[in-house]
């Protein structure tokens, strides 16, 4: 068996390309998807986990994980639309309305 | 010891005859009509030729969207599924609680409009 | 451990937010589109009042089933009505089913039922101030955003497990992206929902990342002990792996500290502010007091039932004046105490310049974000008693800045509906425009500032109070400090109101309803000031649940 450490280490690393993503990349779908890769990065942790112990009360979090991952990223597609129709842009450094 | 993979053996052959069957039936009962259109490699619709980097109409992404939410929502059912027998009425009512909420959803989004194509 | 029928009177406020939630989307489903202004104003007026009853009558019935204004005596005789109340109040915070949480997961105690009435109040306001406001697109999906996101509220300050703390979060925050969107043809209004989006989604997933870690000491605590405990996801049962294993490592500090930030975001504490002027100045004012008072209320109590129901162990000591080394770092007051001077500081100066009303309350209430976490810091203390201190302040000001903030952005937006702008110059002359609009302002602001009879005033000194007794003397210091500082920028919207003459003499109508709103806001804000002892008294229920 693989040890759990090795997926944590996994997980780690993934959690941070996600932050590196969700802090560097400009356009908006990537930033997104980098969301994602952060909250992914956390169920394997959790899967990880639920192995360890025997337990499934880890592997239930990330059935519900997934679910409003899916219902944030409809909401976050949404408002994308919305954005891109007023600015023709998904460039997050063009919305810029809003500063001071 | 192998016999319990006759099952097995059997869908295999099923599924093996049935679609050779379908395709010889249509190949010998179908009329032949080749227009462009047909001789086009099926792409769903789209235009299979052009730039790749192209604006779609935004209707595709409310459909996706709207086919994500309720698609994702069916991984409740598969572990219920497995457990239902144990659960009994208990489990019963808790998701049928789930589908009443899942279809209110869907009766606004299809009276809304959600789902008109035009 | 299952769902029985006795638990279902004690979600019940729960229940009937998600049934209303429900009829407020059904009476809007077979509407036509509305072409014309009458239609389109009957449309929104319908499902405003809907919501408004609705949500009314939740409050009553979460206000019986509290049993704080009225207790039903035992010797109470048997009929129709007393029995009703019995039921209720059976289900309510001083029975003795409230001692266990609902499946381990949603406990029913003083401390939801207090968050659920602020939560089910501030919705309420809300509502009433929308009513007479120019229609929105879709008013039935509207209201049902503000409802469900309510109801994500009351669970996340019920909430006593991992899996209902991230989907109650969840439930509250994504009606919320979309209702800061909402006006889809206005840039900011969208560029507020993106922004308030990709923070929240950001935050969540480090949040998630908390959790996981959190599980999953207690998974190898557990393993260690060779304990057979079940459900790990749940506050208690990790704290009891946490004490069996004893020392805390490297792993749960990590958990405990990604919780915190995750939390932060959604309570706008200063390094992870970021979002909260853009969204707050951007999205539409109802939504925008909506978003600062009940989002953060519910947060606050679900950060308080996290950090001393799981993290006991690390508690640590907040008389550290900054614990930046980690070999200083004791505990999560220490941090929330540096948190909390980072966050008064930035967010008093940064008000200071703002020339946008909406933008500069967005500040202030970054900055009384830094005063709430005073409340959170005093338990540190070591006597029990400074510790109740402490969560009451904390309860105590999470209710007068609901009020006080409803209330300001209430007045915001009235004017906002009728010049359509929201920068400070708008309300130039406003005494002579609106006398009354004028006072109610006045009060709310000078109970933002803490000005002695009014709610504020007495919030902020409980707060520093119970810091001061917890042993950080520095940080009360600072708060007085930036106190007088925001008085400046708070006068500055004083001055534009009472000295600064207006562009036009033209008065400001307000609507019925509005005006309704805002006087119950001011009401409450005057008696909770002048009366206290009112929701104390409530209020020292909690400390039974926090105590243990």
């Amino acid at each position: 068996m693989v040890p759990i450490s090795y997926y944590i280490m996994l997980s780690a690393a993934l959690f941070t390309l996600g932050v590196l993503g969700v802090l560097i990349r400009r356009n908006a779908i990537v930033v997104f998807m980098s969301v994602e890769l952060m909250l992914n990065a956390a169920n394997l942790a959790l899967v990880a986990f639920a192995l360890q112990r025997g337990g499934i009360d880890g592997q239930v979090l990330v059935f519900f994980v997934i679910t409003v991952a899916a219902a944030e990223v409809a909401v976050g597609l949404a408002l994308l639309v919305a954005i891109f129709r007023n600015k023709r842009t998904a460039d997050v450094d063009e919305v810029n309305q809003l500063h001071g | 010891m192998l016999q319990d993979y006759v099952p097995i053996l059997v869908m295999f052959l099923m599924s093996l005859f049935v679609p050779l069957f379908v395709i010889t039936l249509s190949a010998l009962l179908g009329p032949r009509r080749s227009t462009k259109r047909k001789l086009a490699p099926y792409e769903s619709g789209m235009d299979p030729i052009g730039p790749a980097m192209r604006r779609f109409p935004v209707k595709f992404y409310v459909v996706a969207m709207l086919f994500i939410l309720f698609d994702i929502e069916t991984i409740f059912f598969f572990p219920y599924a497995l457990v239902f027998r144990e659960l009994g009425l208990y489990g019963l009512g808790v998701m049928g609680v789930f589908l009443v909420l899942l279809v209110v959803g869907f009766v606004y989004e299809w009276k809304k409009g959600a789902l008109r194509w035009e | 451990m299952q769902f029985a029928l006795t638990d279902v009177p004690r979600i019940l406020p729960e229940i009937l937010l998600l049934v209303l939630a429900l009829l407020v989307l059904g009476s809007d489903v077979f509407e036509r589109w509305a072409n014309t202004d009458a239609a389109r104003t009957e449309q929104h007026r319908a499902s405003a009042s809907l919501a408004a009853l609705g949500l009314g009558m939740i409050l009553i019935i979460a206000l019986i089933q509290s049993g704080y204004v009225y207790r039903l005596p035992d010797d109470a005789p048997i009929n129709f009505l007393t029995n009703i109340v019995r039921n209720l109040q059976n289900g309510g915070p001083a029975s003795e089913l409230a001692t266990t949480p609902i499946l381990g997961a949603f406990a029913t105690d003083d401390l939801t039922m207090i968050g659920r009435l602020v939560v089910i109040a501030a919705a309420f306001l809300t509502v009433l101030l929308t009513y007479d406001a120019r229609p929105t697109a879709n008013p039935g999906e509207f209201y049902t955003l503000i409802i469900g996101s309510t109801l994500g509220m009351c669970l996340m300050a019920g909430s006593s497990e991992l899996i209902m703390t991230f989907l109650a979060i969840e439930l509250t925050s994504i009606p919320l992206y979309v209702l800061a969107g909402y006006f889809r043809n206005d840039r900011q209004s969208t560029e507020a929902g993106m922004k308030y989006f990709l923070f929240g989604a950001m935050s969540s997933g480090i949040l998630l990342y908390g959790m996981s870690l959190t599980y999953g000491y207690a998974a190898t605590a557990a393993v260690t002990q060779g304990s057979t405990g079940n459900n790990l996801t749940q506050f208690e049962r990790i704290r009891e792996l946490v004490a069996q294993a004893g020392e805390p490592t490297v792993l749960l500090t990590l958990g405990m500290l990604f919780l915190i930030a995750g939390i932060g975001y959604k309570v706008t504490v200063v390094p992870f502010h970021g979002w909260s002027p853009d969204v707050y100045q951007g999205a539409p004012t109802p939504i925008t007091a909506f978003i600062a008072t009940a989002s953060k209320v519910a947060s606050f109590i679900l950060l308080f039932r996290l950090l001393t129901t799981t993290f006991p162990v690390l508690t640590g000591a907040a008389d550290v004046i900054i614990p930046v080394e980690a070999s200083t770092f004791t505990g999560w007051t220490s941090l929330l105490a540096l948190l909390a001077f980072l966050t008064l500081i930035v967010g008093n100066l940064a008000a200071l310049p703002q020339t946008n009303a909406k933008r500069l309350l967005a500040y202030s209430s970054i900055a009384h974000a830094g005063f709430l976490l005073m409340g959170l810091v005093a338990w540190s203390a070591s006597l029990a008693m400074d510790r109740e201190a402490g969560i009451a302040s904390l309860l105590y000001y999470l209710v007068a800045y609901t009020v006080m903030n409803l209330g300001v952005f209430g007045v915001l937006y009235v004017v906002d509906q009728h010049t359509r702008s929201d920068e400070i110059s708008v309300l130039n002359g406003l005494a002579r425009r609106n006398l009354g609009l004028a006072v109610l302002f006045t009060i709310f602001v000078f109970s933002l500032a803490g000005i002695p009879p009014l709610s504020g005033f007495f919030a902020k000194f409980y707060v520093f109070m119970a810091a001061w007794q917890a042993g950080a003397e520095w940080l009360v210091i600072v708060g007085l400090i930036t106190t007088i500082i925001s008085l400046y920028y708070y006068l500055r919207l004083l001055r534009a109101v009472f000295i600064v003459p207006p562009d036009t003499d033209a008065p400001i109508p307000t609507p019925r309803w509005m005006a309704t709103s805002l006087v119950l806001s001011a009401l409450l804000v005057i008696v909770l000031g002048l009366f206290p002892n009112i929701i104390l008294t409530i209020i020292d229920n909690v400390q039974a649940v926090a105590g243990r």
